[in-house]
């Protein structure tokens, strides 16, 4: 059975509030994203993201953004990237998920991406800028290997939309909590209660509830109101900020703890 | 069979679509819909028709450039887009998307700016229909163009300054866009040539094509001849030649000539000829001829007009190309200076930098097909290089500060 499902399976059936990390891939160096990555796993996380970074990343903010150009100007290659996902796959029980931007898929060509993914040991693909209705075979081409893509609702969907993402989308629906890039602190307020009750009242699946999560005082709020919460820049900031001589998977599982 | 594209999705046959975040998604769906109805609008067409005479200067002239037709053996036109108001073709479509986001209610049109030139004329349209601007451009920009940035503040325009990467257009693109995805309600983002998601390509190329509209019936009223043997433009994103080259796609029997910037020299990072070099790709929201490397990653560009370096290209290009209505060639940075100061000395007319791209190919153009008629795309004036010009090429031509 594909990981995601499993690891989500598992999860709904304890009642659990999940947790989805976030790796660039190669940041800041190849060795280094493994081990952090590593940590963020053993610190509980049921799903991981992994980045392969693209120099455009438009759906994301400055810090992930800034990430990626680190790892691109080391030298970053969709080859290292499967390697990650590799190593990951086969060392951490947690599902990996590679997170990219159209380019880099259709440059090594849709169908030979989705199965050495598969090959790697991923378990889902995330991919903002390939649409729904036009995502050039990326769905398909998934599906056909036993694996899916995760989609993503952001505010200004309507019920039938989300409704549509969410039966189409692999597992969950990747939720995002407020317009904008990645990265800002997100308020809890009434608008976005609004917005998450909207996507909780229309979605076939559970809800994986994004951007902004940095705090423990946030996670305590989501729990019980979202199954899945995710955390992006969270950890990137982690990543960046390690000093030299710092055990980083130990550093990164404290992160990943702190969390809950 | 009449040309028809894009198709209802933004593509013309493989290129272009919207490769956006859902988010977007839902606002260019809206600004399509709104846009089509604008289009067929008579109320609509009349305003951007009153302005492109009265306030633009339209129609710009069509202008028989008798000497360096002589010197070199063809019948040159120059279309005179230089003597727009604000010196260049952006004001066309500038006006267009003004005008639209007016129309959607907006209160703020945004765009990114590399040497300013687009900057400049959205903050004109922006001052001349009473909406905000925001212009982001990268600080290293913001040092080299003083002159347009201190135009679009005595516009009443904000320019944002970027400070990440290279601090150059790219990132001016990326903070635009984020500004623009934080609040895509109260803004629009106003794309500065015939790139980015639908219907984007189609509505700037809209715009621009009372360039081509009028160069139909100038050239029959000033020659009798039904219709010009050669159209040529450059092409950066490629606004311009859009504008010159789509009311002749159907003509069959009219050549028409893409001229990329070859920069100096064939190595990735010293040219900008995407059409030339590159292979399809996904950048910014649509499918086009990308320049980039094994990876995906696009690759930096160079050309010594900042106008045309980018490493993606309009998807109607990117068609034209494969269907081979169009042909595609490029000039390198020292032909486009040799032209640039060829047409100023024997013509008296300063050129931009991106614009002496296309003189110079008409140049080329002119020995290969002796006594045939060639229009040229004019695009902009070129005021704005004389310092750089001088600073760099000065000497070869004799001129000392």
């Amino acid at each position: 059975m594909n990981t995601l499902l499993k690891n989500l399976e598992a999860g709904i059936n304890n009642n659990d509030c999940m947790l989805m990390g976030h790796v660039i891939a190669g940041f800041p160096d190849v060795k280094t994203s493994i081990e952090a990555a590593k940590g963020i796993c053993s610190g509980g996380a049921s799903f991981l993201e992994v980045q392969f970074p693209f120099s455009d990343p438009n759906a994301d903010g400055p810090v992930i953004e800034n990430a990626c150009y680190t790892s691109i100007e080391n030298g970053f290659t969709v080859e290292d990237g499967f390697k990650i996902v590799r190593e990951l796959s086969s060392s951490t029980k947690t599902a990996i998920i590679i997170m990219t931007y159209a380019n880099i898929v259709f440059k090594y060509g849709v169908q030979s991406f989705v199965k050495k993914a598969k090959e790697c040991g991923a378990s889902a693909l995330i991919v903002p800028d390939l649409p729904l209705d036009h995502d050039e075979g990326l769905m398909h081409y998934a599906t056909e290997n036993d694996m899916g893509v995760i989609l993503i609702a952001t505010p200004g969907c309507d019920g039938k939309r989300i409704k549509d993402l969410s039966e189409k989308s692999f597992g969950m629906l990747y939720t995002v909590a407020r317009r904008g890039t990645t990265g800002n602190k997100t308020e809890l307020n009434a608008e976005t209660d609004e917005w998450i009750q909207l996507v909780k009242n229309n979605s076939t699946k559970p809800i994986a509830l994004g951007f902004g999560i940095q705090s423990k005082e946030q996670t305590d709020k989501l729990k019980g109101v979202v199954p899945i919460v995710i955390a992006g820049s969270y950890f990137v900031t982690v990543i960046s900020k390690l000093k030299q001589n710092e055990n980083v998977q130990s550093e990164l599982e404290k992160a990943s703890k702190a969390l809950f | 069979m009449k040309y028809n594209l894009p198709d209802e999705n933004g593509f013309f046959g493989e290129y272009g679509g919207s490769f956006i975040p859902e988010e977007l998604q839902k606002i260019m769906n809206e600004i399509n819909v709104e846009y089509n109805k604008a289009r067929k609008d008579p109320e609509f067409q009349k305003e951007l028709a009153y302005l492109y005479q009265h306030y633009v200067g339209r129609p710009s002239p069509l202008f028989h450039a008798q000497n360096l037709s002589k010197k070199y053996g063809a019948e040159i036109y120059l279309k005179r887009e230089d003597l727009n108001h604000t010196g260049a073709h952006k004001i066309n479509h500038c006006l267009g998307e003004v005008l639209l986001a007016k129309r959607l209610g907006k209160k703020k049109v945004i765009a990114e700016t590399g040497a300013g030139q687009h900057g400049v004329a959205l903050a004109t349209a922006a001052a001349l229909l009473g909406l905000e601007c925001d212009i982001y451009m990268g600080e290293v920009d913001i040092a080299k163009e003083q002159p347009n940035v201190i135009r679009m503040k005595i516009l009443g325009t904000t320019v944002v300054p970027v400070k990440s990467g290279q601090r150059t257009l790219k990132e001016a693109v990326d903070e635009c866009f984020d500004a623009y995805v934080k609040d895509p309600v109260t803004q629009l983002y106003a794309i500065g040539s015939v790139v980015g998601p639908h219907p984007f390509p189609q509505m700037v190329r809209d715009f621009q094509s009372v360039v081509g509209t009028e160069v139909k019936s100038q050239f029959k009223t000033q020659t009798g001849q039904a219709l010009p043997q050669n159209l040529v433009a450059c092409v950066g994103g490629g606004s311009n030649a859009m504008g010159l080259f789509y009311p002749f796609i159907d003509d069959t029997s009219v050549n028409m000539y893409g001229v990329e910037p070859a920069g100096r020299g064939t190595a990735v990072g010293d040219h900008a000829s995407t059409i030339t070099y590159g292979k399809p790709g996904i950048i910014h929201g649509f499918k086009c001829y990308l320049l980039q490397d094994e990876n995906g990653a696009p690759s930096s560009v160079y050309s010594v007009a900042s106008g045309l370096d980018y490493p993606g290209v309009g998807p109607e290009h990117s068609n034209l190309k494969d269907i081979g209505r169009v042909n595609y060639f490029n000039i390198t940075d020292k032909e486009a200076i040799d032209a640039f100061f060829e047409l100023s000395r024997i013509e008296g007319i300063i050129p931009a930098i991106e614009s002496s791209h296309a003189v110079a190919y008409a140049i080329k153009l002119a020995k290969q097909k002796p006594g045939e008629s060639i229009v040229v795309n004019l695009s902009g004036r070129g005021d704005k290089d004389i310092d750089f010009v001088i600073d760099n090429y000065g000497k070869q031509y004799g001129i000392h500060r």
